[in-house]
Parts: C-alpha cells; structure tokens; sequence
C-alpha cells in the first residue's frame, strides 16, 4: 500500500521535472509524511524520504531540527571529586541532525561544499556565545564542538551513520532514503533539505519542513502540566492518594 | 511494551517501571522510608532526565505513603499528634529548603550539593544504624538480657511547650520533634526525597520513640511533604511527570503492601540492619561514581540548569 503511494508520489514528480524542459537538472522530492506524531506507545518511527533528479549526480538529504542554544560542560578533578567546572554555550546547535547520501561523504562533496552547506554533523558552524568576562579560546571552542557531538551521537539525536540513499533506476533517476527518528527526538519544526550535487558541488537544492509533535494523549498531558500547572499538580496529587487508598483497600479485602 | 512519557520525553520499557516500582515499594513498606533515596537515582540511570525524576518520584512517594500509612493505622501503629508536630515543622523545612536549592542554583554547583548531602546523610545515617543494629542482634544472640529503659532522657526533652504523646509512650518537649521535622524538610526539599530515611533513626535515637510507631508516623508525614513537593515542582518547573509516577506506583502501591506485611516477621534491630546494609550500598556507589575517572568528561546541560 505505502510502496504503491510512493510510486505514485513519485511517478507525479517526474511529470513534474518533464514540464519544464532545457534546464541542466531538475530535483524533485517530498516526504512519505509531514508530521512525526509522538503519542504514547511511540518507539522511535521512520521516515521515507523520496524524490527524482532527471540530470545525473549524487543526492544527499540533511535533517536539522530545530536549533538551541547548548551547553556543553566538562567536569575536573577537585580535591578527589569530579565536578562540573568549565562550560561552553553553543548558540542555535541543531537539536537533532542526520545526514543520508547516495555515496561516501568524502568522495561525492568537495570540502567546500561540505562546509557551506553543513553536510556531515563535522561541518555544523557551532559558535560558542562568548561571555563577557573570558573570551573561549579557538582550541577550547574546537574540543567542547567535538564533545557536543559526540554526546549527540550517543543519545542518537545525532544519527551515527550516513544513511542510504537508495537509486533503484537509471534514466530518470528515482531516490529514496530512510531515516530514523528515536523516540527522545525534540519535537518542533525540522529543515528538511535535498541537495543534488556533481563534481562535489551543489548544482540544485529543494527544501521542506517535517514537523514533529505530540500527540493524542501524551500530548493532552504535557498542554495539560503547562498551561494548567496548579491544577495539574492538584490533579497529580488526587490520582496518587486514590491510587494509594485503592490498593490498600484491594488488599485489606483479601 | 514501551510507553512514551510525556513530559520526560522518552519511552522506556512499561514492565521494567512497574518491576522497580514493585521493589523500591516493598523496601518502602517494609521500613517506612518513602524508597525516594533508591529510585531517584534508579530513574535517573535508566534515561529519566534528572529534574523529571525527582519530580514525579515525590508524586509516586505520595501514593505508596497513603497505602503503607493506611496498614499501619489498621493496626494502630501512627502516632498522629507526633506526625502533626513532625509536619508543621516539615513545611517550615521544605519551605526554607526550596528558597536554599533555588539559591545554590543561582550560584552553580546544585548537582554537587545534591550528591555530597547524599553521600554525608546517607553515610552517617547507614554506619549509625549498622552499629546500633548489630550490636542489637550480638546481644540477643549471646543471650545476656539487658534490661533498658524505655528511652533515654537528653536535656532537648525537657525544654519548654512539654506536650504526652500517648501512642509513643513519650512526655516530652515539642521543639526536638518541630526541629527534625523542619530539617528533614530541608533535606527533602534539596534531595528531591521523602526523607524517611532520615527521620526514621532520627524518631528512634533523637526522640527514643518505638521502632514499631516509627515507621506508620513517618510516612504519615511524608504523604504531605511529598505532596507539598509535587505541587511546588508542578507550577514552578513542570517536570512531574504523571504517566511515569501512575505506571511507577502501580507496581509500588502492591509491593509496599507485601513490603509492611513482610515487616512484621521481622524483629527491628533485623529491620534496621537490612535498611543500614542497603543505605550504605546507595553511599558507596555515590562515591564511585563522585570519584572514578568519567569516561567522557564532557556532558550537555539542559537550558538553564548550572
């Protein structure tokens, strides 16, 4: 059924890059949906990204969500203990970030590229906000970036991997890619870019939004905790005393 | 079978919640401590983020104190009068402790100050019990019949404002009780926990009342510190996290039952040295972790959180 969409999805694409003719290369894509919904039994969901280039080259799809501005700590040893000493502030650091290619990154983006567009999450400008008292030193900035990542990466909202970026047909050419989501991805607005490249350059680029969000219950509960925190409190308190009495009586029945 | 929870936003495992609530609610009925001090740390290790853990956990605590308190009433076994004085003094404490946490948070270092006041009370409190429990049980063995008075007299008991407290067997001077009350309520509020574990030994060697009101008392006080905490963490932070304190307390509120019927086979010099054994491990992993070389030394801080 969802591969049936697909080819439909994308057959309408190529009608789409045929219209307008004489133009180096076309790039069409889309999203197999626009909305990530959290709801209560999410585990994490997939997403199939898709399109069709109707020049040659490679694809490479980046996934940003949206940016914060994060702070990395690095802990040292004082009297015996390690404790959180020395912080750095990252401004507007992609939430989550993933990247997924038709071929090795180094092979089909040149440097330059890589930079200017921030494929690969070693290309992210992170920028430390620089307090006002003591300037963050280049070499500093450089190690607290590489620690930003790597914690990203452990918590998996920095995908590790480059995924796939699958192209099942010569001519007009189809692709499709797959990219996973866990489940402590940030909700928000996502930039969803699709970048066609040849000779390591960037030649056409297509843009859209994915959107992630609660929903259904886990949703009610979290407006629920914000917008009516007094008596959500009240609530939490009433459901934990019921719950306690309720047990007791089950028990003293027996 | 996982469950998103909504406010700590991640899912986790729906069988593996229900389990450490059942666990931490038996040793919670059993000794009369909220269990706060074991599952915090718990929650925290398997991916709860810190704030939403001691959060809800206060939450959870107030569930499984209603129905520990509830079987220990049935059998007569809560001083009210005392928890009342307990409890005035714990909302003086926790109301003091919130203005103190949100002090150290403007001055760095909240973390540090949660896990050394951990590592401080826990250690003093655990060696404590150990000590006095052993000996308790060396004695019994050798057979050698002691005959003690029922509590000891410090000078603390005859200040002032003298009040009977008939279920503790006890005419003593308000003000002790009002005092650790107020601290623990301090304590409480910086740890994020019920506190019992510090009031149970606290009630037993400070105001020499028996080990069997003891235990009903506490958690007769803990069910409104830890929900005074709900509500304060509700409005100021949203971080209770109901999805994960219901799914924590369906397995605590049945574990704390098995946990106070179980308390009844044992003696409570055996009570206290099993409580003492596991305080003392909680303290040696705290220090591990304060003192072993982290395998990254870098972390990411939440907005806002020094």
């Amino acid at each position: 059924m969802r591969r049936c969409a697909l080819a439909f999805a994308a057959a309408s694409l190529i009608g789409l890059l045929a219209a307008p003719a004489g133009q180096a290369a076309q790039l069409a894509a889309d999203l197999s949906r626009d909305t990530v919904a959290i709801t209560t039994g999410f585990i994490g969901d997939n997403v199939i990204f898709f399109g069709a280039a109707d020049g040659p080259g490679h694809i490479v799809i980046v996934v940003e969500g949206p940016p914060k501005d994060t702070i990395v700590r690095r802990k040292s040893r004082v009297s015996g203990i390690w404790i959180n000493r020395h912080s750095v502030t990252f401004a507007n650091a992609p939430s989550f970030y993933a990247v997924a290619a038709s071929g090795p990154l180094d092979k089909i983006v040149s440097p330059r590229s890589a930079q200017k567009f921030r494929i690969g999450a070693e290309n992210l400008e992170l920028l430390p906000i620089q307090p006002e008292n003591a300037r963050v030193s280049e070499g500093e900035a450089s190690r607290f970036r590489e620690a930003l990542i790597r914690n990203q990466r452990r918590a998996g909202l920095f995908r590790p991997n480059v995924a796939k970026v699958v192209l099942p047909a010569s001519g007009v050419r189809l692709f499709r890619a797959e990219i996973f989501f866990p489940s402590n991805v940030p909700t928000g607005a996502y930039r969803v870019r699709f970048l066609l490249l040849q000779d390591g350059f960037v030649i056409q680029r297509f843009e859209r939004k994915l959107l992630v969000s609660k929903a259904g219950l886990s949703a009610r509960v979290f407006r629920f905790a914000h917008q009516n925190s007094i008596w959500y409190g009240i609530v939490a308190i009433i459901l934990a005393v019921a719950a306690g009495w309720g047990a007791s009586w089950v028990f003293a029945r027996k | 079978m996982q469950v998103y929870l909504p406010i700590a936003e991640v899912s986790i495992n729906v069988f593996l919640l229900v389990g450490l609530g059942g666990a931490i609610g038996f040793l919670s009925g059993l000794f009369g401590v909220g269990g706060g001090f074991l599952m915090t740390p718990l929650l925290i290790f398997i991916g709860i983020p810190a704030p939403v853990a001691v959060a809800s956990e206060a939450n959870q605590i107030v569930a499984s104190s209603v129905s520990g308190v509830i079987a220990h009433w049935r059998r007569g076994n809560v001083d009210f009068k005392m928890g009342g004085v307990l409890l005035a003094g714990g909302f003086v404490g926790s109301y003091l402790g919130v203005e103190l946490f949100a002090w150290l948070r403007t001055v760095g270092q909240i973390d540090l100050v949660i896990r050394l006041s951990y590592v401080f009370f826990l250690g003093i409190v655990g060696a404590m019990m150990l000590v006095e429990s052993s000996r308790a049980i060396l004695r019994r063995r050798s057979g050698t019949v002691v005959r003690r008075k029922l509590h000891q007299h410090y000078w603390v008991h005859r200040l002032p404002l003298r009040m009977r407290f008939r279920k503790s067997k006890l005419y003593i001077s308000a003000i002790p009780p009002f005092t650790i009350g107020a601290l623990v309520g301090v304590l409480a509020a910086i740890m994020g926990v019920g506190g019992g574990f510090l009031m149970v030994p606290a009630m037993i060697y400070l105001l020499g009342m028996p080990t069997i009101v003891v235990v009903g008392t506490s958690l007769f006080q803990i069910i409104f510190v830890t929900a005074n905490v709900t509500f304060l963490q509700s409005v100021t932070t949203q971080t209770v996290d109901v999805v994960l304190a219901l799914v924590l307390l369906a397995g605590a509120v049945v574990g704390a039952q098995f946990g106070s019927r179980a308390g009844q086979y044992l003696r409570g010099e055996q009570l206290r040295g099993l409580l003492a054994v596991i305080v003392l491990a909680v303290v040696a992993k705290l220090v591990f972790d304060l003192v072993v070389t982290p395998e990254d030394l870098f972390s990411l801080g939440g907005p806002g959180s020094h």
